[in-house]
């Protein structure tokens, strides 16, 4: 077993916690943690801290108040992405007991728990499954407990100031709405973040309702004022173990995976001035990009709520032969839908993006659980050699690059392109600094002069044929799913000419290869262990390898953006290190995917169970393998 | 612009492969005249089509044509005209497409008045498949799949259309050219989704079925000509017709006096006696062919929602903060 | 739905509010009209300032709690055990349908083989319209507010109607 820091134990606290640090937010989803870990990522994020959240969504959509269902939990860590990951957490914040018993077991046993003491009464413990009150007596489970009354304090900092007023300043449920500000305010001081940032975004927010404003801010002051007086831990100012990144003056935004693909759309519609629409259905959980996009439309940027994935893929392609780009977002068993207007797209030589959501489970399995579970049908689920270019965003921001990066090569190459995203990229969120557009670098098309005597297949030099699309005068032709002649929209089922053609599609993925170029990875010489990721699960794997790297094992990290060509340099990279680890949250897709290509001495990390990776397995791993022993 | 505007110049270099004797060959003529008339350049028509014998037409027609939209055809015509609203698209569809893997998509796009015109083209059996049964083949029909003869109802692809939306509903005869011309043309210049049932005679597998219709010597007494606001009568000397009674359709008594039938109003507001005129079957009743329904409605290219999100302060997000 | 705390337009069923994150799963609920309807909707039962319940251990005779009834001038009450633990209610209604079925054993008998048993509660969290709404659907006049179980006042149809008739003469 991996040893447990033992220099946790001892450390005083105050000063020399570990550098990646966690911190939990949990309470019901009516106790506004969504606002409160925005927030909380605000004012770190002013401090110039690069900060990341995962949020955990409640099980079930409405459910009834303080059950286990309707947690909703903010995880958020400090730091780069590739080192700020952590298993556990030394301070969790509980708006009520089922939040508590969701996460108690990630609370280090020297951590600290702030709970809000007013949700833990007897129906509420009842609820979430608590015999006795985990906050206090002999049941009390963590000896760091700071059990505080925040609705009633909350109250009495709102209402203190107005007795012999006319009445209260808001009603009951917007006076006790305002207790999360009350915690945010207790969470700010104990990192001793400014509250400046808070102040202003709330100002800004609530102008328009000035009583609201008055109350969130009164319940704020009074959690920092609170918290300052009555707290009997000391500080952990997060400049303690965080390095802020160098961004003084910097416009910095909060950004999910989601949003960052949008975003990216719209950039590709206002860059290219060519209509690029989003056609998706309402399949969770690539609803959420349906919506985002539903509301950023415009003249260039369309979405589309199609009547099924078949529906929607076809409506993309529509667009895409109409000169356009045309985008599909899907999840789950809509994709093997999509496969037949995938393959289409390949045989017409037209470009498409499938933005597909990968989700865990067969058949409708678990919609809003953790997976990396399409990457075989990505990269082989058609009939017939239909190749598909499949990339993987690393982060949520990544999702901005890797859908422009899919844009490329689909506009360039007119092809399909497939983006796996997954809980870890789509749906959680980080700071981001915000770019200069004008500075990306334009988009590339083939070449096609409308004089030329070309006809619609006569390749250039990437082996992309030129898009004439329809309305072009004297260029009239007829594309189509069949089987043609090389350089000819003319059908043929000879032999030599489906060979033909079959070649040329593989060569044009060895084009997208060349096009993709290397894969840049840090292998300082003489490595033991090479780790190989994709997606999602990057800082939890790069987390662990530091750890390992800081015991003294040689270990490097790769992650594979791009799956569908394999990056050039692939074998350089297996052949780097003596032994090479393979982690994807499935049944070791990639693994066999590599193993049938290459020779390497290589094993593969999986986990099935609808979570991400945990550090310390993933490290033990790493370590046990440097030491040669059996996994 | 190319102007070369006779039916010749529509025909594309391929050579055309159906069987001989085959309707559709009389259809691509029709299509071809009809073309060659519209003062619509040729780079703007659009010819989409699936899979089946019909939707080999595109590739005859010298004029821009995708093939192989395998069911979704409609919705590549509804994405087509949101990327290029100004192309007038045309959709090729077979009974065993239409009423297979099309189906619930066409009365979607119905719904959605996509403004795509397609051309329906039934011959109640799936040829190119070597003679299975389809969604209008009638009961009892011997096919490849069906030796004791089908055993399912059938479905009316007009009234199918009508119930679903359609803005423009018409029936047409391949032998009866002047009449699918001129059905072809007011489809053409339809604006919104137009719906075109062809009955067309496959040769190999379903010969004669349009017999009754088709037929020289008693076609009167089987067909009705749908004209807009004049009276449903047919037979000799115009002497049978059909009455709107209540909710149903009735037979009005023979006489000559032709104000004893209901007049046709193809622009009704109210489609349910369109959609009665497009279930009636011979032997009980006489068939319609004609326009059934044409109205006006927005298009789904102009009205679907376009909002006015501005790309820069999207980008920013509600609430971008600087590092201090 | 617009934000009620910043005033942004958001696109029906928004888990949370696009620009301030608020969460809005809560408030696809009726809007009040008045500040009756607000006061309902929104107050806790504790606005009604109701009194503390009279409560009787398990084992007091009938006889003994009509006399308490009578002397106090209430229409139920609440039956206890020995740890205040509430067990049930006795109310007019209990009287009328249970202790007159035995007109002559009744006065010794002890009040928990009369009482109506597990009756409805509620906490005093919960909103004026649960209440009012419980009572309508039970047809009860009288429910107990408990904490941890244990009884802590008793709402009568009268408190409610009393405050609605505040709340409309300040008007």
């Amino acid at each position: 077993m991996a040893e447990k820091e033992p220099d946790q134990k001892t450390a005083p606290l105050a000063s020399s916690l570990p550098l990646p640090h966690a911190i939990r937010l949990t309470g019901d989803a009516h106790d506004g943690m969504a606002m409160l870990s925005h927030l909380f990522a605000i004012a770190a994020g002013s401090q110039g801290y690069q900060i990341f959240i995962v949020p955990e969504y409640p099980a079930e959509i409405r459910s009834p108040a303080n059950t286990l269902a309707g947690v909703y939990t903010s995880s958020i860590y400090f730091g780069p992405l590739n080192e700020a990951m952590e298993d556990r957490t030394s301070f969790l914040l509980a708006m009520n007991p089922a939040g508590l018993k969701l996460h108690e077991s990630c609370l280090e046993k020297d951590g600290i728990l702030l709970a809000n003491s007013d949700s833990f009464g007897n129906d509420e413990l009842i609820c979430a499954g608590y015999q006795e009150n985990p906050l206090v007596g002999k049941n009390q489970l963590f000896h760091r407990t700071l059990s505080v009354p925040m609705a009633q304090l909350t109250n009495r900092a709102i209402n203190h100031s107005r007795v012999g007023d006319k009445g209260a300043l808001l009603s009951f449920r917007e006076v006790d709405r305002c207790k999360n500000l009350f915690a945010l305010g207790m969470v700010l001081w104990y990192y001793s973040i400014p509250i400046e940032p808070v102040l202003r975004w709330l100002k800004q927010k609530f102008s328009i309702n000035p009583s609201i404003l008055e109350a969130s801010q009164k319940a704020f002051k009074a959690g920092f004022t609170y918290a300052e007086t009555a707290s009997v831990f000391p500080q952990m100012p997060v400049s303690h173990f965080a390095n802020a990144f160098n961004a003084k003056g910097k416009k910095i935004r909060m950004i999910s995976g989601n949003e960052a693909t949008v975003l990216a759309l719209q950039h590709i519609a206002s860059k290219t001035s060519r209509t690029v629409l989003l056609a998706s259905t309402s399949r969770p959980p690539s609803h959420e990009i349906s919506s985002l996009a539903a509301q950023a439309t415009s003249a260039g940027f369309s979405f589309l709520l199609a009547d099924d994935e078949l529906a929607a893929a076809s409506t993309a392609l529509g667009v895409s032969y109409g000169g356009g780009l045309g985008c599909t977002a899907v999840s789950g068993i809509g994709f093997p839908h999509q496969s037949e207007i995938v393959s289409l797209a390949t045989a017409a030589e037209l470009p498409l993006l499938i933005l597909e959501y990968q989700r865990a489970g067969i058949s409708i399995g678990l919609p809003q659980r953790l997976a990396q579970s399409d990457l075989g049908m990505a990269v082989m689920g058609r009939n017939g050699e239909a190749p598909l270019v499949v990339l993987a965003p690393e982060s949520p921001a990544d999702c901005f690059e890797t859908t422009l990066l899919a844009a490329r090569i689909a506009l360039r190459f007119l092809a399909p392109v497939c983006i796996l995203h997954d809980g870890l990229n789509a749906r959680a969120s980080q700071t981001w600094q915000i770019p200069d557009t004008s500075l990306l670098k334009e988009f590339e098309f083939p070449h096609f002069a409308s004089d030329s005597p070309s006809g619609p297949y006569e390749c250039d030099d990437h082996l992309a044929r030129p898009w004439i699309t329809p309305g072009t005068p004297g260029k009239e032709h007829r594309l189509g799913g069949n089987e043609r002649k090389l350089n000819s929209p003319q059908v043929s089922f000879l032999p030599q000419d489906h060979q033909a053609m079959n070649r040329h599609r593989a060569a044009r993925m060895q084009r997208i290869a060349e096009y993709l170029g290397f894969l840049a990875v840090d292998v300082p010489g003489n490595v033991e262990v090479l780790v190989l990721g994709w997606g999602g699960t990057r800082s939890v794997l790069e987390s662990a390898c530091k750890r390992a790297r800081k015991k003294g094992v040689k270990v490097a990290f790769a992650q594979l953006r791009w799956l569908n060509p394999l990056p050039k340099n692939m074998a350089q990279i297996l052949n780097s290190s003596s032994k090479t680890l393979v982690a994807e949250l499935n049944s070791g897709r990639l693994f066999a995917m590599l193993k049938e290509k290459f020779e390497f001495d290589g094993f593969s990390l999986t986990r099935q169970d609808g979570l991400n990776f945990v550090i310390d397995q993933v490290e033990e791993t790493i370590l046990q393998l440097a030491k040669g022993e059996p996994t | 612009m190319s102007n070369n505007n006779n039916s010749i110049g529509f025909a594309s270099d391929q050579e055309v492969r159906w069987c001989p004797g085959c309707g559709d060959f009389a259809i691509l003529a029709q299509v071809k005249k009809v073309l060659s008339e519209l003062p619509i350049p040729r780079e703007q028509q659009v010819f989409l089509s699936g899979i089946g014998c019909a939707s080999r037409m595109p590739n005859y027609l010298n004029t821009y044509g995708f093939r192989g939209l395998h069911g979704g055809g409609v919705c590549a015509a509804m994405g087509l005209k949101i990327a290029r609203p100004e192309l007038t698209v045309w959709l090729i569809l077979g009974d065993g497409e239409g009423f297979g893997p099309a189906t619930h998509h066409l009365l979607h796009a119905a719904r959605r008045n996509v403004d795509v015109k397609v051309l329906f083209i039934n011959n109640e059996i799936r040829g190119l498949s070597r003679g299975q049964e389809s969604a209008t083949t009638r009961l009892g029909t011997l096919t490849a799949t069906s030796p004791e003869g089908t055993s399912d109802a059938v479905w009316h692809p007009c009234a199918m259309a009508i119930a679903s939306g359609a803005t423009f509903v018409a029936r047409s005869l391949d032998v009866d050219v002047d009449h699918l011309g001129m059905v072809l043309n007011r489809a053409a210049l339809h604006r919104g989704f137009a719906f075109i049932e062809i009955l067309q005679n496959c040769k190999v597998y379903n010969d004669l079925v349009f017999d009754n219709l088709a037929g020289q010597h008693d076609r009167p007494e089987h067909l009705i000509y749908l004209e807009h606001n004049k009276p449903l009568v047919y037979g000799v000397q115009n002497r049978n017709g059909l009455k709107f009674e209540d909710a149903s359709i009735s037979l009005a008594p023979p006489n000559n006096s032709n104000n004893h039938a209901s007049i046709h109003n193809e622009s009704s507001p109210n489609p349910y006696p369109c959609q009665m005129l497009a279930s009636l079957e011979n032997p009980d009743f006489p068939e319609c062919i004609g326009v059934f329904r044409s109205i006006e409605k927005p298009t789904h290219h102009h009205s679907y929602y376009r909002g006015t999100s501005n790309f820069k302060l999207d980008l920013e997000g509600a609430d971008p903060f600087f590092v201090e | 739905m617009i934000c009620p705390h910043c005033n942004h337009g958001n696109y029906p069923g928004n888990d949370s509010c696009i620009n301030c994150k608020l969460d809005l799963s809560n408030f696809d609920v009726p809007a009040p009209q008045d500040r009756v309807e607000r006061s309902l909707m929104e107050d806790p039962v504790g606005v009604l300032k109701a009194p503390t319940p009279i409560c009787l251990h398990e084992s007091t005779t009938v006889s003994q709690a009509l006399d308490i009834m009578l002397d106090q001038n209430i229409g139920a009450l609440l039956v206890v055990d020995s740890s205040n633990k509430m067990l049930g209610i006795f109310s007019e209604r209990d009287l009328l349908n249970r202790v007159l079925d035995d007109p002559n054993e009744y006065p010794d008998r002890p009040i928990s083989d009369y009482m109506t048993a597990d009756p409805e509660t509620v906490r005093s969290n919960d909103r004026l319209a649960f209440v009012l709404h419980k009572m309508d659907n039970g047809g009860y006049r009288h429910l107990p507010v408990l904490k941890d179980g244990k009884p802590i006042a008793m709402i009568s149809v009268r408190d409610m109607l009393q405050h609605i008739l505040k709340l409309c003469k300040d008007h």
